[in-house]
């Protein structure tokens, strides 16, 4: 996985290949299992060097989260309507399985770092549901983010069979689409077995009263 | 060398019972021959004679997974997955998550039993439904129950919510949320 080229020199050169170095590596390792040596040979920079800058490799792995955040953030596209597109992890798979890694290893709590978009998913989802309350619109995009989360993690042993055997492109895409639909109900705080029947209801949930 | 009652060889079901335990706690492809002998208490010798290639083992690994599912906790497919043990035995979403992490059903015509025992159950409990509804049913409620032991801690935290005090709130909606999924596609479901 190493990068080749020259190695890099300079504070800030050397800083930037062992966050980048971090970021890739916890793609593919529990973080327990990414040791310093590894850090540095990934980054290409001496051993010595991610005490010198980080004080050791707790650090660099939080900016390596951090950096991952980061990175899926910036390449959310949002839509007409100022909406993330649904299953946008899809495209960062990495960040993903960081995620997944670390949660598996019982190192959940490295996880918790910047997250601009469960901030942002919050913000919007308060947004829609005024009025109502703000722990249970919390819990409901939490449980909608675990959806989408397991939908990216799980995407090479779901697809298949959702496309049955990868021979039925036009069920896969139906489906697909009423994973959106159902995504945007638990985020809602809506009956999900509606949204999976393929049917819309208004936003507000019943058990609320204007 | 013993037979167990399904006339596979014994030490066989036991490394791939021992492949399902340790592949639970880590990927797939740190899991040694050696430590898989160790963990079956078979002779290592048999890891080889009866698995041509980690990608051999793992494969058999993951049918044993789907079809132990699909004997015990579905009861022979009649019944659903009770609702508390997908979220709480490392077996399940452990073994499922190190799979998917490297790189899943690579072969696309794996067969899937435990989702497809769940399409059938809903063909039963809502024999006029649709295709697509009962698909996408099954597919949503095998992500969240999967994806929560995964995920729950890294985003209740992310969303300023504590799992100690909020923990019976967020744990009541989930499930909540898993019986109206079942619910649509005709089928009860045990907690």
């Amino acid at each position: 996985m190493t990068t080749g080229g020259s190695s890099p020199k300079g504070a800030d050169e050397v800083r930037e290949a062992l966050v980048a170095a971090a970021a890739r590596l916890l793609g593919h390792l529990a973080p327990k299992r990414i040791s310093g040596r590894v850090l540095a040979e990934e980054a290409g920079v001496n051993y010595g060097l991610v005490h010198h800058y980080f004080g050791g490799k707790e650090a660099l792995l939080r900016e390596g989260f951090d950096r991952l955040t980061e990175s899926y953030a910036a390449g959310e596209e949002l839509d007409a309507s100022g909406r993330v597109e649904p299953f946008s992890l899809l495209r960062s798979p990495e960040f993903v399985r960081a995620l997944a890694y670390a949660s598996l290893s019982g190192e959940a709590d490295r996880t918790h770092v910047t997250h601009p978009t469960l901030d942002l998913a919050v913000e919007q989802t308060l947004e829609t549901r005024a009025g109502e309350d703000e722990t249970e619109v919390r819990v409901d995009v939490g449980i909608a983010t675990v959806f989408h989360l397991a939908r990216c993690l799980f995407a090479t042993t779901m697809d298949p069979w959702i496309a049955r055997g990868g021979e039925d492109r036009v069920l896969a895409k139906e489906v697909e689409e009423r994973l959106a639909l159902i995504l945007r109900s638990l985020s809602l705080g809506l009956d999900p077995g509606t949204a999976a029947r393929g049917e819309r209801e208004p936003f507000r949930r019943s058990s609320v009263s204007d | 060398m013993g037979v167990d009652p399904d006339g596979e060889p014994s030490s066989r079901t036991a490394l791939l019972d021992a492949a399902i335990r340790l592949m639970s706690e880590r990927p797939p492809s740190t899991v040694t021959g050696r430590a898989l002998a160790e963990e079956a208490e078979v002779n290592y010798g048999l890891v080889h004679y009866y698995f041509e290639s980690s990608s051999d083992l793992l494969r058999a690994a993951r049918g044993r997974h789907g079809s132990r599912l699909l004997a015990d906790s579905m009861v022979g497919g009649t019944r659903p997955i009770p609702l508390n043990q997908v979220v709480s035995d490392r077996e399940i979403f452990g073994f499922a998550a190190h799979v998917a992490l490297e790189g899943g059903y690579d072969d696309e015509d794996v067969s899937h039993p435990v989702f497809d025992a769940m399409l059938g159950m809903a063909a039963e409990g809502d024999q006029d439904g649709d295709p697509v509804h009962h698909r996408a049913t099954v597919a949503a409620i095998v992500l969240l129950q999967l994806g929560w032991p995964v995920f729950v801690e890294h985003n209740t935290t992310g969303l300023g919510l504590d799992l100690e005090a909020d923990g019976e709130v967020i744990r009541e909606r989930f499930f909540t949320v898993l019986e109206l999924l079942y619910r649509s596609i005709g089928v009860e479901i045990e907690r």
